[in-house]
């Protein structure tokens, strides 16, 4: 994404047009935010784009780190010197920073610390939809759920000065929705530069003996507490005479006053705003829950300010009946939606139990639209040879561990060919066992490079020092490809100032006996090589290295384009059923012959052997595609 | 328009048709009128060709960026399909449709492996859905004779503008797509939109 350089004035000007994302960035800028670090992951990653590219402009420091925990860690590193420091996240990596957080909310931190964590109710883009506002309440520390662009950009200058003031990491839990919705976005001022860095070692920073640290962490929660209140963050909406109320955390917010306006019940319904997600704001709570007898909770993902209003009414003694995601008046997975909203809001209107909303019926007569590789794309090939080795080799039954980033489109056509796939990294650990227990079969981990590098290293140490017979093949396209192309310790794109670590490096270090680079595209060589490694009884590394057909520096860099010829092609369709380039499409005179698409055709030459009777050749175009 | 008479548009596309230049322009365009607006994009993952879909919801005080199901008064269609998949969830009785003829069928259906949709299709489809008008462009056309098929995007974007329910002007248009588009295409973009409104 390019930066927009509005989000870059001191001053306040007219409102501009905003990605979620980007309000958080300037939330941080606002702040004087001194170091930002995270790791690349969609719905979370405009925010350390936007803040890489303004670093140097307006001096500060921002990167990508290689995964989460460090990211966590190096923030920890900025704030122990004084400096204010953020991390960012999409809700997964927050897991894989866990052990770091659990430990540094015990410790009086120095510089403020903030972590965003943008979380993905649905899964729209994950393997789950986990709720990280629970990490708040089980670290105790503050946590704050923003509703609009605005509270985006105010609530991360708050967590700065919460977190800096009280000594304790922040939290802020977004979501999808926020992260990715475009809207107007007013500016605040920027603050005067902070301190300069000092690490002060006249004292220790450290939790251990962790007791006392525990009862002051509890203490900083409930003075937490009062500067929330005090920063006036949640409202309440009432006019005293309400036996009904909605509760709203954060975003949902939008979606309770939308369903209370288009009910047009805003003078029977009291509303509760809550962005103060730790501690909760448990006298508005009361406030709120003293006149009424029934309550609506609207919320992403977990029953998170249900369960907070139950314990308050319990607390209160007050019989109250408090329905949402918990009691069934709405879904308990999936993301917020409008008519959800309405319909349930409505029930409780009428005191009538909530319609429970059904699946929408989808028609089967739309055509789908299957997600492939994009044209170029250097894991076709890959995954085309393998398939090529295995046939070579009579393997019929390999086991075929994937992980996480684009190649997991293997698991669909043409190549159907993954097995499985957990969380960042899990495919060495998976395969090590899967080695040790299948000893009559072949196991293959295929992970990418960024992947390799976030958690695959510890995984393939273990692959290497236990000498389990899996072959690990490593799709390098040179960058994170999936989430648009951002740098990592193996890409060439790092400036000068950077050591690359190549991946094959690190086989070679780990004591791997069999390490081999290819370029993805050579479709002569890399069957060959992959069958060496599968017939080796040791580990063996496989690099398969292509830059991404995305990486700018691809694009349009090719001057030919694929074409085929109609006398040749016998219509077998290889290079669609077996190879499944987007270039491919059935030729326009419907005589069951392919013809290329010059638009799709990147030039790549990689479908060069794929056909039968050698109808594909390449010419000279005098456009290169965009 | 006031600021507080609420107007919802959906953008039908595909990859690579530059549907999120398309909300984007409107989003600025909002901006500029001084409406207030909330735009949701759904896309897939990087490649091309996947479905592109925005929700755009000008003019309220508080709304979630999600558009209520068989609420939305006006989708612009920029590939038929992706239209008919929105319009059967999303389309008002009586709601207009604004349709590219221009259809890009996924792979299955070019290959026979799937069903596939022609126009009188679709146009039957959106007439069963309750479409209160359906207005087709062959936008692939107006945009060749305006300087290139890039700009099919803009094309329609003028054909919106010339719809009497949508409630932001063309001025504001022309001046969100001077602030949008790159200095080099603005000439093009600018011609495309005055031929897809008829001017
Ligand atoms: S974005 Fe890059 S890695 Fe992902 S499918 Fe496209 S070319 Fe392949
Ligand atoms: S050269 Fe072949 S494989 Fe490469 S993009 Fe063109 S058609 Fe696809």
């Amino acid at each position: 994404m390019t930066l927009n350089p509005t989000l870059l004035s001191p001053t306040p000007e007219e409102p501009l047009l905003a990605l979620g994302n980007e309000a958080f960035a300037r939330g941080a800028i606002e702040a004087g935010v001194q170091l930002a670090t995270g790791y690349p992951g969609t719905p979370s990653t405009e925010i350390m784009e936007t803040l890489i590219e303004a670093a140097p402009v307006l001096g500060f420091s921002a990167f990508w780190s290689v995964n989460e925990k460090v990211a966590f860690d190096v923030a920890t590193g900025a704030s122990f010197s004084g400096a204010r420091a953020l991390v960012v996240t999409k809700h997964v990596g927050l897991n894989v920073a866990a052990d770091s957080l659990m430990q540094l909310n015990l410790v009086d931190i120095a510089g403020g610390l903030v972590i965003i964590s943008v979380d993905d109710p649905g899964g729209i883009s994950s393997n789950n939809e986990q709720d990280n506002r629970l990490y708040a309440k089980m670290a105790e520390i503050p946590a704050l759920e923003p509703s609009t662009l605005e509270e985006a950009r105010e609530l991360t200058r708050r967590a700065f000065e919460i977190s800096e003031s009280l000594k304790v990491p922040v939290l802020i839990r977004s979501v999808t929705r926020l992260a990715h919705m475009t809207s107007a976005l007013t500016l605040g001022t920027i603050e005067a530069p902070h301190k300069k860095p000092h690490f002060d070692s006249s004292r220790q920073w450290s939790p251990f003996p962790p007791l006392a640290p525990h009862g002051r962490l509890q203490k900083k929660l409930r003075q937490a507490a009062g500067m929330l209140d005090a920063f006036g963050v949640d409202t309440w909406e009432s006019n005293g005479t309400e036996r009904l109320g909605i509760a709203a955390a954060g975003f949902a917010y939008n979606y309770a006053r939308e369903a209370v306006d288009r009910l047009a019940v805003n003078n029977r319904v009291a509303l509760l705003k809550v962005s103060s997600v730790n501690p909760l704001p448990r006298a508005l709570i009361r406030k709120f829950l003293e006149p009424l007898d029934r309550v609506l909770v609207v919320e992403d993902v977990a029953a998170y300010l249900e369960e907070g209003l139950l314990l308050e009414a319990a607390a209160m003694g007050k019989l109250v009946e408090v329905r949402g995601r918990r009691s069934g008046a709405l879904p308990s997975t999936g993301e917020t939606l409008p008519d959800d909203v309405v319909d349930a809001l409505d029930a409780l209107v009428e005191g009538t139990p909530p319609r429970l909303p059904g699946e929408a019926a989808k028609p089967a007569s739309i055509p789908n639209r299957q997600i492939s590789f994009c044209s170029g794309c250097s894991h076709r090939t890959t995954y085309y040879a393998l398939a090529q080795a295995f046939d070579n080799l009579g393997i019929n039954d390999p086991i075929v561990v994937g992980d996480i980033g684009c190649y997991t489109l293997g698991f669909f056509p043409p190549f159907n060919i993954l097995q499985t796939m957990t969380s960042m990294g899990a495919s060495m650990g998976t395969a090590a066992a899967l080695a040790e227990l299948n000893p009559h079969r072949k196991v293959i981990a295929v992970i990418g490079d960024s992947t390799m590098y976030h958690a695959g290293m510890p995984g393939l140490l273990q692959i290497s020092h236990q000498r389990l017979p899996v072959t690990v093949l490593v799709m390098d396209n040179s960058v994170t490809g999936s989430t648009g192309q951002q740098p990592h310790p193996g890409s060439w794109q790092n400036s000068d100032a950077r050591t690359l670590v190549p991946i094959e490096d690190l086989g070679k270090a780990y004591g791997l006996p069999y390490v081999r680079v290819v370029g993805s595209f050579q479709l002569k060589k890399l069957p060959g090589i992959l069958e060496e490694a599968l017939s080796s009884d040791g580990p063996a590394m496989v690099v398969s290295r292509q830059a991404c057909a995305l990486e700018p520096s691809e694009i349009g860099r090719r001057a030919i384009v694929a074409t085929i010829d109609e006398a040749l092609c016998d219509g077998c369709l290889a290079c669609i059923d077996e190879f499944g380039c987007p270039a491919f499409v059935p030729a326009a005179d419907g005589l069951g012959k392919i013809e290329v698409e010059a638009l799709q055709c990147t030039g790549c030459a990689a479908c060069k052997f794929i056909c039968p009777p050698e109808a594909i050749s390449f010419v000279r175009r005098d456009s290169p595609p965009t | 328009m006031s600021a507080h008479e609420p107007f919802d548009l959906i953008i039908a596309g595909v990859g690579g048709q530059g549907s999120l230049f398309a909300s984007r322009v409107i989003a600025q365009a909002a901006l500029l009128e001084g409406i207030s607006v909330r735009v949701a994009e759904t896309y897939g993952v990087a490649q091309r060709g996947g479905a592109v879909f925005s929700q755009i919801r000008l003019g309220y005080d508080v709304c979630g960026p999600l558009i209520p199901k068989k609420t939305c008064p006006l989708i612009l269609g920029l590939e038929p399909i992706e239209t008919l998949r929105r319009a059967t969830m999303y389309l008002a009785p009586g709601g207009e449709v604004v349709l590219n003829t221009n259809i890009n069928a996924p792979l299955e259906t070019k290959m026979g492996r799937q069903p596939s949709l022609d126009l009188p299709t679709i146009r039957t489809e959106l007439e069963r859905l309750g479409a209160g008008s359906i207005e087709e462009v062959d936008a692939l056309a107006v945009a060749l004779e305006a300087g290139g098929a890039a700009t099919a995007n803009v094309v329609m974007l003028g054909v919106l503008s010339s719809v009497d329910t949508f409630p932001l002007s063309y001025d504001a248009v022309v001046k969100s797509i001077e602030k949008t588009a790159k200095a080099a295409s603005l000439p093009n973009n600018l011609l495309s939109l005055a031929r897809g409104a008829g001017r």
